[in-house]
């Protein structure tokens, strides 16, 4: 009954929230039975066949995905996403990086299976063999994840996507806060293009150099005017 | 990295534009009209390009514009296509259409153009998925049963997710440059969004097909109905 209760409450809070999405995709077409209680059933996890964050998997698509995150762990790449933000952009980073809504799962409310939030705007049909998954969602003050599901994330993939389900989250409150935006689609094309630039200390071969941040700058040229020159999530006074 | 980020630009080189700052954030446009040799079926497409059975059965495949004006046309196609387009590559056929606006009327051609365009940065992502069928409002397509409109090519901002498939094909089953034809599409509609404040690509599909007819006095019937313009075609960012 409790968990009814918090996932009714959810539905109506959360609807318009910012959130970050995983992508779960079978060896078959999805099936209800592939889940549990916001969790893969026995059945699901057995059929599995991809488990990652929505923003890494669109970035394996369309730049044989995330690059330089190799051996760092879920702090250090979620430090690095936002240090690469850092180095290629100067303004923009101040507008984007709030300070009061930094994310750590270990201080989120920890949930069963969170109403999918239909903002991540994806320009195309999701594959029947995969289903998007509301991983984590912010409320007021609070994060709120799928505990079932961010576990399994930790356990079977690479600690880079609990960082950028983080990032994400704190990207995307900061593009509504002081950009306006309603959904994901800007926030996750930033993301693809942080994922698979150099890393912050690198900032790659001299010839790759203009390419790369090229691709940030041809995103973040696209988040329209900020209303503030540093991000704040307060309101506005009037 | 390096050889997909050179050949998905490469890719866009020949169809994107700098995306629009701070205007409609997922354009319109970019659809193509596939036309069969029986009654079009859902078997003949598959996650959004053309299925085997498809392509056994297919005609044409051509940028919506281009379509609509091969309709139009009241002259001799040359092999079923317009005269005068197989000759060109993307780009030249782009300058010529362009040309053509300048003849008509230049000062209208003015608020339009932005030849910084072509030095924006635009992103191809390669999609094996359907895209989402994003239609004008107020278009009213009336298609004969053998034929499909399908979404080709949608921005996202910089980004232009594109269906591989299609874009193989729609190069491949004509020998007029229907890449180019959508950047056109997509180079126009940029504008008015800017220069004129659209909010749908009617106009700019109206505009195009009639420069490809060739048909001045339809073009100056457009231009009439563009409204007036509120801004300029080129950003700063544009030079990026």
């Amino acid at each position: 009954m409790k968990k009814l209760l918090l996932f009714l409450t959810l539905t109506l809070v959360v609807s318009s929230a910012p959130a970050a999405q995983v992508i779960a995709c079978f060896n078959e077409n999805v099936q209800d039975r592939f889940f549990s209680e916001g969790d893969l059933s026995e059945e699901g996890a057995a059929k599995i066949t991809i488990l990652r964050s929505l923003d890494a998997w669109m970035a394996q698509m369309a730049f044989l995905g995330p690059k330089n995150f190799a051996g760092l762990t879920e702090e250090q790449s979620y430090q690095e996403i936002w240090a690469r933000l850092r180095v290629y952009t100067h303004e923009f980073y101040n507008s984007m990086n709030c300070l009061e809504n930094r994310i750590h799962f270990s201080s989120a409310v920890a949930s069963g299976a969170l109403p999918l939030l239909e903002d991540s705007a994806l320009p195309f049909e999701v594959p029947k063999n995969c289903q998007i998954l509301q991983t984590l969602t912010t409320q007021g003050e609070f994060f709120i994840y799928n505990q079932k599901i961010v576990s399994r994330l930790a356990k079977t993939s690479a600690p880079m996507e609990l960082a950028i389900l983080r990032a994400h989250e704190e990207m995307l409150q900061a593009a509504m806060a002081n950009y306006g935006h309603v959904d994901a689609a800007r926030t996750r094309n930033l993301m693809i293009s942080l994922l698979n630039t150099w890393s912050a200390e690198e900032s790659g071969p001299p010839d790759t150099r203009i390419r790369t941040p090229g691709l940030i700058a041809a995103t973040t040229n696209t988040f329209g005017p900020s209303k503030r020159p540093t991000c704040s999530l307060q309101k506005e006074t009037p | 990295m390096k050889f997909t980020l050179i050949l998905s630009c490469f890719i866009f080189s020949t169809i994107g534009n700098t995306a629009l700052a701070g205007g409609t954030f997922i354009g319109n446009g970019g659809h193509v009209v596939a036309c069969f040799s029986e009654k079009f079926q859902d078997a003949f497409f598959e996650n959004g390009g053309l299925s085997q059975r498809g392509l056994t059965k297919v005609e044409s495949l051509d940028v919506l514009d281009y379509y609509i004006a091969k309709k139009n046309f009241k002259g001799q196609l040359v092999n079923n296509e317009l005269p005068g387009l197989c000759e060109l590559n993307n780009r030249d056929m782009a300058f010529a259409i362009w040309d053509r606006l300048w003849d008509i009327d230049p000062r209208f051609h003015e608020t339009i153009s932005c030849t910084q365009y072509e030095s924006g940065l635009n992103y191809g992502i390669p999609v094996q998925y359907e895209l989402h069928l994003v239609l004008d409002n107020g278009e009213d397509l009336q298609l004969p049963e053998n034929c499909s409109l399908r979404q080709a090519v949608v921005r996202q901002g910089s980004f232009f997710y594109y269906n591989k498939n299609l874009m193989e094909h729609l190069q491949g089953l004509t020998c007029v440059p229907q890449r180019g034809l959508l950047r056109l599409h997509e180079d126009i509609y940029t504008s008015a969004v800017r220069a004129y404040g659209h909010e749908t690509s009617l106009q700019s599909r109206k505009l195009l097909t009639a420069l490809l007819l060739n048909s001045p006095a339809t073009v100056k019937e457009v231009i009439k109905d563009f409204g007036r313009p509120i801004g300029p075609a080129c950003f700063e960012e544009d030079a990026l």
